[in-house]
């Protein structure tokens, strides 16, 4: 119908005109840490991995108490111990998640020769500790060994986005958007030389035809930095030249899929992989992390920004992994005020309260900040005055979708099987809900103060577990419909009623033993 | 409860919240409303006092009825600011008993009829203002003359000739006899004046500039958006200009027609109230385009002198379906 | 009568045929829709509501046959319990029937769970394998068996052909994958 080919808001968000942001918010550069160098983090006595792979999924740990562990071995897939090490538990930790909940983890405590590693005033970027031999050509093999993850916040194992050999693009996602968090930014200061040459190996590895660095503006140390050192590396590269290009600085430019519109113009719709449209995404420090894995060193520590308590001098700090919050606050010399109850991991916009100061510092963590009690003005009810939608980066219109994913009343029915969608939920769905990158932007302008993210948040996650239900349905469907078209095609045998082994003493002493098995486990409990 | 999520506290962006949003609005109101006072009648400062005033202390009472927390909602300023323009909508000599019906449709049927603050479906001001224009028709039409000059020689006689204890003069606004003299020029007795000068020598396009100053200011500060004062004005004038073309009968010039009446009030304050607008953009320009349209439909063709009010509330109701072909459905409505 | 008169009856009488028209066509569209592959369609559409567990306990030998007897009218939408309320209601709304509760004599809804064989017991008779709508016991004669955890439903099939009774019914594992944000406003 023409005139709702004239009114479809929808027909234009998929296309966007230019590729540069639309909506966003400019908020003012908060850096902290940047006058000071990194402090070093001395290991700590205990060491607390959890056996949590990318998503949540559990891992199996590949030790048992008791072992001794060397610096770097695998203790479960893609996990590593950060140092020389005993096994002293595997058991369930309070961990860097959002549920709060604990979680399987590996407890070992560090050898006395190997700690401290490093000594504290050392010059960064730290010396070299290889424990593999170096390539002359980075492998996804390496990638694998030394356990190079995502260290951009989202933690997704850098192997596994390789999917196919070849890209278009290599992308180095320098932005750091997001106020509050500035680790990034010192290790483009310190270790630029690092980053350029970690690029390029990614870039070979992948056979990419670019190779684009991308950055803030207003990060000035860390741009001249970057171009210094991309002057020094671009010979010897098979042609392949690495480019800086600045963004202006807008929350939130630093999402993957905002980035690579911005880089390359290529549009990576929600819930797609990059690597699918050919472009390979990575945080500057996973960069760095991928040359010194092809020198040998494997990724066992991350520059994290600590901003303890409101009267220190924030810094950022490199700490191994493992290392409790509470550790790396002593060591930072950031001692919390009595009302800073608080605790942080991530930014103030995509990270999430911890309960413990106890949970240790993993891949995902890029800030630990202490702080008091959150407070939230009350929400009033929605004025439509549409400021969500001007300012959000995706096209989204937030009040729309607050409304249907209010009235969808599938909450947490947990895990029964609901198929089958409701008027909200396809309307969601048709409006976009998959693209939505719980980026805050429309909290932060919302006169009513309505929770706008976290009710996106959660209508996600309803998303994902009916796409779940439907996908395990599905599964069910075909395998039963595989199942009756095996017994149909069965000419020679009909299903026959095999005899019953003998009703003799054997079977009766078995099922006395059933019995009185069973009637144990009832008494215990 | 659970906490909140984000930690919005700590990013220094300054958020205003809906007290501060409608506070800003009035503010911007203050200079169209001085130069009313001014220019037109004094009568129009008391008639808002009374307005706000008795609009607050109903919502209140409402709000007690309902259960809910008044000082919170009270302080969010939404029902003060209609009151406020519901008291520039009437003319200044209204009698305050039917200025308080108004209100009181307003605070009503207007508003806490469909829920309170978020949920009304149409503009609470225009709400009252029809509730009165079909009530009190007489003086509902009453405007004081407004120093427009020339004055019909047939009403200058009758003025010579007052006796002393006349109590007031009543008569129509500028724009009325602006339709009277376009619709049958000499009709008034008056011969052949240009219609455009009708307007402009009276103090209407001085008020009109003044909310234009104001509605501009909103603009820049990012209050309301640009879709639907532009496609309001828009609409008005382009229909204008084409009627100036092709009508029989000498018309006003179209600059003249958007200085007029309530039109600048209108597309700034009135139709860009966000809770009975559109939400989506394109919806908006549709919404805006209506109201100008509808506006011109009622001005020329109308028995009314001023269209905006029934042009506001008659797009209000085509406002759902506006949203839902642009995909923009919100509240529940 | 008047040109104008006569123009407005003209064009309200166009109106109205037209009107009529398209509502015999679409009526007609509607019966050919019903008489043809129509049935398949809706018992499609049923059927993907349907949670595929295969269990039985609706009385049909598995969700594809209850959903063709829904269609027919032969069977009421009360009896899927792994489906519960919600797929009671997602039929009602379908079928355009009234929502009844679900029928208790069919089974509780039970939390999600999977079949699991103890091993110590197994003998290997295989009895169970082809009790196993889909498929899920993976095993043959004299052979451990075990369960195919993915690809268990939970329908519970398998537990009466056991001679030792040596399948139980576990809560299916859950770990930080599944967690999921709660909605504001609740403890979630």
């Amino acid at each position: 119908m023409i005139v709702r080919r004239l009114l479809d808001w929808q027909s234009r968000r998929r296309t966007p005109r230019s590729p540069g942001l639309r909506g966003g918010l400019a908020l003012p550069r908060d850096k902290p840490g940047l006058d000071r160098d990194i402090v070093e983090v001395p290991l700590p006595r205990v060491l607390v991995l959890p056996l949590v792979g990318h998503g949540g999924r559990t891992l199996a740990p590949m030790v048992a108490v008791g072992d001794r562990v060397a610096r770097g071995q695998s203790l479960g897939p893609g996990l590593l111990a950060s140092a020389a090490a005993t096994v002293t538990a595997i058991e369930a930790r309070p961990i860097a998640h959002p549920a709060g909940r604990p979680a399987p983890c590996v407890v070992l405590t560090t050898d006395a020769i190997d700690a401290p590693d490093i000594p504290l005033a050392a010059t960064f970027p730290e010396p070299l500790r290889p424990t593999l031999p170096p390539l002359e050509r980075l492998t996804r093999e390496r990638l694998t060994a030394c356990a190079v993850t995502g260290l951009g916040g989202a933690g997704f194992p850098t192997p596994d986005k390789l999917v196919t050999d070849t890209m278009q693009a290599l992308v180095v996602n320098g932005a750091e958007c997001e106020p509050g968090i500035a680790c990034d930014e010192a290790l483009m200061q310190v270790a630029a030389g690092e980053i350029v040459a970690g690029a390029l190996a990614l870039a070979r590895l992948v056979s990419a035809s670019r190779c684009l660095l991308v950055i803030e503006d207003d990060k000035v140390a860390a741009k001249h930095a970057l171009r210094a050192a991309i002057a020094t590396q671009t010979d010897g590269t098979e042609g392949l030249e690495p480019r800086l290009v600045t963004i202006a600085p807008r929350y939130p430019s630093g999402a993957e899929r905002l980035l690579i519109r911005l880089a390359t113009g290529i549009d990576v719709p929600g819930g797609e992989r990059p690597a699918d449209h050919g472009v390979l995404c990575v945080n500057v420090a996973t960069a760095r992390a991928a040359h010194r894995a092809r020198l040998g060193e494997p990724l066992l520590s991350r520059i994290v920004t600590v901003a303890g308590g409101r009267a220190q001098a924030p810094c950022n700090a490199r700490v191994p992994f493992g290392t409790s919050f509470a550790a790396v606050l002593d060591a930072t010399g950031q001692r919390p005020r009595a009302d800073d109850t608080r605790c942080r991991s991530g930014g103030a916009l995509s990270g999430f309260d911890v309960a413990y100061e106890q949970v240790a510092v993993t891949a995902t963590v890029n800030r630990i900040a202490v702080e008091p009690p959150l407070t939230s003005a009350p929400s009033s009810p929605c004025i439509r005055c549409a400021a969500c939608s001007d300012v959000c980066p995706v096209a989204l219109l937030p009040q729309a979708l607050l409304h249907h994913a209010r009235a969808d009343a599938t909450t947490a029915a947990e895990g029964i099987a609901i198929r089958g969608t409701s008027i909200h939920r396809a309307a969601l769905d048709r409006g976009g809900l998959g693209d939505c990158l719980e980026c805050g932007c429309c909290d932060l302008v919302c006169p009513s103060s309505i929770p706008l993210t976290a009710t996106f948040r959660h209508a996600r996650g309803v998303r994902r577990n009916a796409r779940r239900n439907e996908a395990d349905a599905a599964r069910a469907e075909d395998l039963h419909r595989r199942r009756e078209t095996r017994l149909a095609t069965r000419v020679t045998q009909a299903p026959v009623a095999r005899p019953v082994p003998s009703a003799g003493s054997a079977l009766e002493r078995a099922r006395a033993r059933r019995r009185r098995s069973r009637a144990r486990e009832n008494g215990d409990r | 409860m659970t906490a909140p999520v984000l930690d919005l506290a700590s990013i220094r962006h300054d958020r205003r919240g809906v007290g501060a949003v409608m506070g800003e609005v009035m503010l911007a109101l203050i200079p169209g409303t001085l130069l009313f006072a001014w220019l037109i009648d004094p009568r129009v400062l008391a008639n808002v006092a009374l307005a706000v005033l008795a609009a607050l202390v109903l919502e209140a009472l409402v709000l007690r009825l309902r259960a809910r927390r008044i000082g919170v909602t009270l302080a969010d300023g939404s029902i003060a600011l209609a009151a406020w323009l519901l008291a520039l909508a009437v003319p200044p000599g209204l009698p305050a008993g039917q200025l308080l019906v108004g209100v009181a449709a307003m605070v009503l049927l207007g508003k806490h009829l469909y829920g309170g603050l978020g949920f009304n479906p149409f503009n609470p001001a225009m709400v009252g203002y029809a509730v009165l224009i079909v009530s009190f028709p007489i003086t509902m039409t009453s405007w004081p003359a407004g120093g427009a000059t020339p004055s019909p020689p047939a009403l200058e006689r009758t003025v010579e000739h007052a006796p002393r204890d006349w109590d007031a003069l009543s008569g129509a606004t500028p724009l009325d006899r602006l339709r009277t003299l376009e619709r049958a020029p000499g009709a008034d007795g008056s011969g052949a004046i240009e219609p455009g000068a009708m307007i402009l020598s009276s103090a209407w396009p001085w008020v009109n500039g003044g909310f234009l100053v104001g509605g501009l200011w909103l603009l820049a500060r990012r209050v309301i958006g640009w879709r639907i004062p532009a496609a309001v004005l828009g609409t008005l004038g382009t229909l204008h200009a084409l009627h100036g073309l092709f009508a029989a009968t000498a018309q006003a010039p179209v600059l003249v027609e958007l200085f007029a009446g309530a039109a600048m009030l209108g597309a700034f304050f009135i139709a860009t109230d966000p809770v009975s607008a559109a939400s989506g953009p394109r919806a908006r320009l549709a919404y805006g385009a209506g109201i100008g349209g509808l506006t011109f439909t009622l001005r020329e063709f109308g028995a009314y002198p001023e269209g905006i009010a029934f042009a506001v509330l008659l797009m209000n109701l085509t406002v759902p379906l506006l949203d839902r072909l642009s995909g923009a459905a919100g509240t529940p409505r | 009568m008047s040109a104008l008169a006569l123009a407005t009856l003209l064009f309200a009488g166009l109106l109205a045929a037209g009107i009529g028209l398209l509502l015999a066509r679409l009526d007609r569209a509607a019966d050919q829709f019903a008489a043809g592959d129509g049935r398949q369609h809706v018992v499609r559409e049923v059927d993907a509501l349907l949670p595929q567990t295969q269990c039985a306990q609706c009385g049909y030998p598995g969700c594809r046959p209850y959903a063709e007897a829904l269609v027919d009218g032969a069977a009421d939408i009360d009896r899927c319990p792994p489906g519960g309320t919600a797929t009671v209601q997602a039929l009602a709304t379908l079928l355009g029937r009234a929502e009844i509760p679900l029928d208790p004599s069919r089974g509780a809804t039970k939390r999600p769970q999977v079949a699991r064989i103890d091993e110590a017991e197994c003998i290997g008779c295989a009895l169970c394998l082809p009790a196993c709508p889909v498929d899920a016991i993976v095993g043959a004669a004299t052979f451990m068996h075990t369960v195919i955890d993915a690809d268990c439903t939970g329908c519970e099939r398998c537990v009466a052909p056991c001679p030792v009774d040596c399948i139980g019914l576990e809560p299916r594992a859950t770990s930080l994958a599944d967690w999921r944000w709660p909605r504001p406003g609740t403890r979630g």
